[in-house]
């Protein structure tokens, strides 16, 4: 016959009223959950290459010697383009 | 005199000639001399042929680079600190990227005149690409007669191909957008509507009446699922801002295999936009017939017999009428089951539950002869309808119900079963003791089930209820019988009409009205285009019957408001990341459904804690 077991006395306590809540994840992980979730589920890899074309036009812009406004202007518009054209690689928020 | 107007002649042509070469050659000078306004201009023109883009979409480009330009003025303003060096910063880079240019610095020439030249590029492509299709549509351009004919062909095949291409992208197409309208699909082509990438339409129209309008295989389906999940979803997120919960309840008319694996996905989705109980009836749900009040439950009952209203029969009608008035309204109150009903219909019962009662006894003593004869009806009409009716809940204990009526094998039961359907949705809809719900009542081929209740009337009732229909049919004469009801249910569609493919689409496209065009006729001479002419207003087809009937799988139209806009559906799919689970909502603890656990398997890979089987509360279990 197997013994009845005894709480051990290294066990962590638990609250009489029920089970000890985990401290949850950082407000800002926990904030950027959702997004993290929204690119996995969408299409990461065309995403990725939107992004990396972005950041060569980007580099290129910057390296192309026409001097600042110029280039803030540009970029400004490969900014632009990213926000409007990303949103479709991304998965669909919650409950949409 | 003869060679005077000869001379008179060739100088009119010479004249005409010489003023058509100094405009080109203008156009070429301006042409060259913004030539980075030029590139953007002819690339955009070229992209919108290729892609079938109507000049709004390079219009709508141009507002979105318009942020390049007020950031490079921006900085421009923050280095020179003077407005005359800012005014004078496009003239000054665009010299400077000519010079550029020269030196085989292509990059910084475009990145020196981008800011500028790509939004003039767009609104100038935009205004060039809007000319040439006016030119194309009206005849007065094209190299041959048929050319408007073959240059329309040709932009649909583009425009539908673009907005196949742009449904594939999962965040472009998700049920509902961000201003809670319901997402249809990418648009195709706009007409009299203004042109969207997306159609969306508001979910006030699903509160309103619509009708969809396609035959077999026309991708029917998708379409209402994505519109039931899309309606539910936005009036889902309505109610978390204080508006009433919805109830999404889905008559399928036809039933079959199809009908089980419609519901199942409907299941999957609604699941996905975070309703917690999708009841599926008769399969695994049930609902109680004797909810309804009393005096009610004896009509709907009495209208679920087929008895004649006029010649001796109606005597019989009548009989039966005061004998289920007797049955269903008497002291110990409304039966609650089947076995309880046909129990009371035996003169026995009745004297003794009106035992004291004079008149009403009287009445008893009347109908006696008939009790035997109107039991055994009644045994047999509830036996017909099943046991879908003898459970415990109200179509408000759930939020979405699919009803499978089979309306092709069993056509009267489906009908007698579509009659007490509507009366529970009316009570549910009226009934002052249960919380008030946003309700939208999708009938797909009601036209199998319409004798008893026909469509015109559950359009009005529900008109008069506040209850939003959406009534779906193969063709134009399956919407009702005749073409006074089909008009007068498609004239009422507030919310608009869906036409997919159909072979005879004429009487929507009427619906949907004409809009003016310009026809140009020219003469032709020796195979060539003459210099006479004449051009008119003529009326053309909003929705283009011929279009209609030419519509791929998953195509459809969508008429409201005078415009029509040509739509490619996209497959409706659940947003992959789980829902949060939502409070729980204070309510009678109404033993409810019967829902068997492997339902939320399959497919639904969107599975998570605020949906299926872990966010419907113990209560919702089938008492034993």
């Amino acid at each position: 016959m197997k013994p009845a077991s005894r709480p051990r006395p290294d066990r962590p306590h638990h609250h009489p009223h029920g089970p000890a809540r985990r401290p949850g994840p950082p407000p800002g992980i926990r904030a950027a959950r959702p997004a993290l979730a929204r690119i996995r589920h969408g299409r990461p890899a065309r995403l990725a290459l939107r992004l990396t074309a972005g950041l060569i036009l980007a580099s290129l812009t910057t390296h192309a010697g026409a001097g600042p406004a110029p280039a803030a202007g540009v970029i400004t518009g490969l900014v632009t383009w990213l926000a409007l054209t990303a949103r479709g690689d991304l998965a669909p928020p919650p409950g949409r | 005199m003869i060679g005077f107007l000869v001379q008179l002649m060739i100088l009119r042509w010479a004249a005409r000639w010489a003023a058509r070469l100094a405009a080109w050659t203008l156009t070429v000078i301006v042409a060259i001399a913004a030539a980075p306004v030029t590139v953007v201009a002819v690339t955009a023109v070229a992209g919108a042929w290729l892609r079938g883009w109507p000049p709004a979409r390079l219009r709508r480009a141009a507002a979105w680079s318009a942020p390049m330009t007020a950031a490079y003025l921006l900085a421009r303003a923050i280095s020179a600190r003077s407005v005359q060096a800012v005014a004078a910063a496009p003239y000054r880079d665009w010299l400077a990227g000519w010079h550029a240019f020269s030196l085989g610095a292509t990059a910084r020439a475009f990145v020196l005149c981008g800011p500028a030249a790509v939004p003039a590029g767009l609104l100038a492509a935009s205004w060039a690409w809007a000319i040439r299709i006016y030119r194309i549509e009206t005849g007065l351009s094209g190299q041959t007669a048929t050319a408007p004919v073959i240059f329309d062909a040709r932009q649909w095949r583009r425009q539908a191909r673009t907005a196949q291409a742009r449904n594939t992208a999962p965040g472009t197409v998700p049920l509902t957008d961000r201003r809670g309208r319901i997402v249809i699909g990418a648009t195709i082509r706009a007409i009299g509507h203004p042109w969207r990438p997306v159609l969306a339409i508001p979910a006030a129209a699903m509160a309103r009446h619509q009708v969809i309008i396609g035959s077999s295989g026309s991708g029917k389906t998708n379409l209402m699922i994505r519109t039931w999940a899309g309606w539910y979803t936005a009036a889902r997120h309505a109610a978390t801002r204080g508006a009433p919960r919805p109830l999404l309840v889905v008559l399928d008319c036809k039933g079959g295999p199809d009908a089980r694996a419609k519901a199942q996905r409907t299941r999957v989705l609604l699941h996905a936009a975070g309703a917690a109980t999708v009841a599926v009836w008769p399969d695994d749900a049930s609902v109680s017939l004797w909810t309804l009040p009393p005096r009610d439950l004896a009509v709907t009952l009495f209208q679920l017999l087929d008895t004649a209203d006029a010649g001796p029969a109606a005597y019989y009608a009548d009989i039966t009428q005061a004998a289920l008035m007797l049955a269903v309204t008497a002291p110990p109150g409304p039966p609650p089951g089947v076995a309880s009903f046909l129990e009371r219909l035996d003169h026995g019962w009745l004297e003794s539950a009106y035992a004291g009662d004079w008149p009403r006894l009287s009445a008893v003593r009347a109908t006696t002869r008939h009790l035997p004869d109107i039991a055994l009806r009644y045994r047999t009409l509830l036996d017909r309808l099943g046991p879908g009716f003898d459970g415990t809940a109200t179509l408000a204990n759930a939020d979405a119900w699919y009803l499978i009526l089979e309306g092709t094998s069993q056509p009267s039961v489906a009908q007698a079963q579509a009659l007490a359907v509507t009366e529970l949705l009316a009570h549910a809809a009226t009934s002052r003791d249960t919380e008030p719900r946003a309700i939208l009542l999708a009938c797909d081929d009601y036209s199998a089930v319409s004798s008893k209740v026909p469509l015109w009337q559950l359009y009005e009732r529900g008109r008069s209820l506040g209850i939003g229909v959406q009534v779906s049919a193969q063709s134009w004469h399956g919407l009702g019988a005749s073409d006074d009801e089909r008009y007068r249910i498609a004239a009422t569609a507030d919310g608009g009409i869906f036409l997919m493919r159909t072979p005879h689409p004429e009487p929507v496209s009427q619906l949907a009205g004409t809009r003016q065009v310009i026809e140009t006729a020219t003469k032709v001479i020796a195979g060539g285009w003459g210099d006479e002419g004449s051009s008119r207003v003529q009326h053309a087809w909003t929705a283009d019957p011929g279009t209609a009937r030419r519509l791929a799988t998953g195509q459809a139209g969508y008429i409201h408001a005078g415009g029509c806009t040509w739509v490619q559906i996209a497959r409706p799919r659940p947003s992959p990341i789980p829902v949060p689970a939502a409070p729980p909502v204070p309510g009678p603890a109404v033993p409810i459904i019967i829902i068997p656990p492997s339902h939320d398997r399959d497919g639904d890979r969107a599975a998570g804690p605020g949906r299926g089987r872990a966010a419907r509360p113990e209560a919702m279990k089938e008492p034993a």
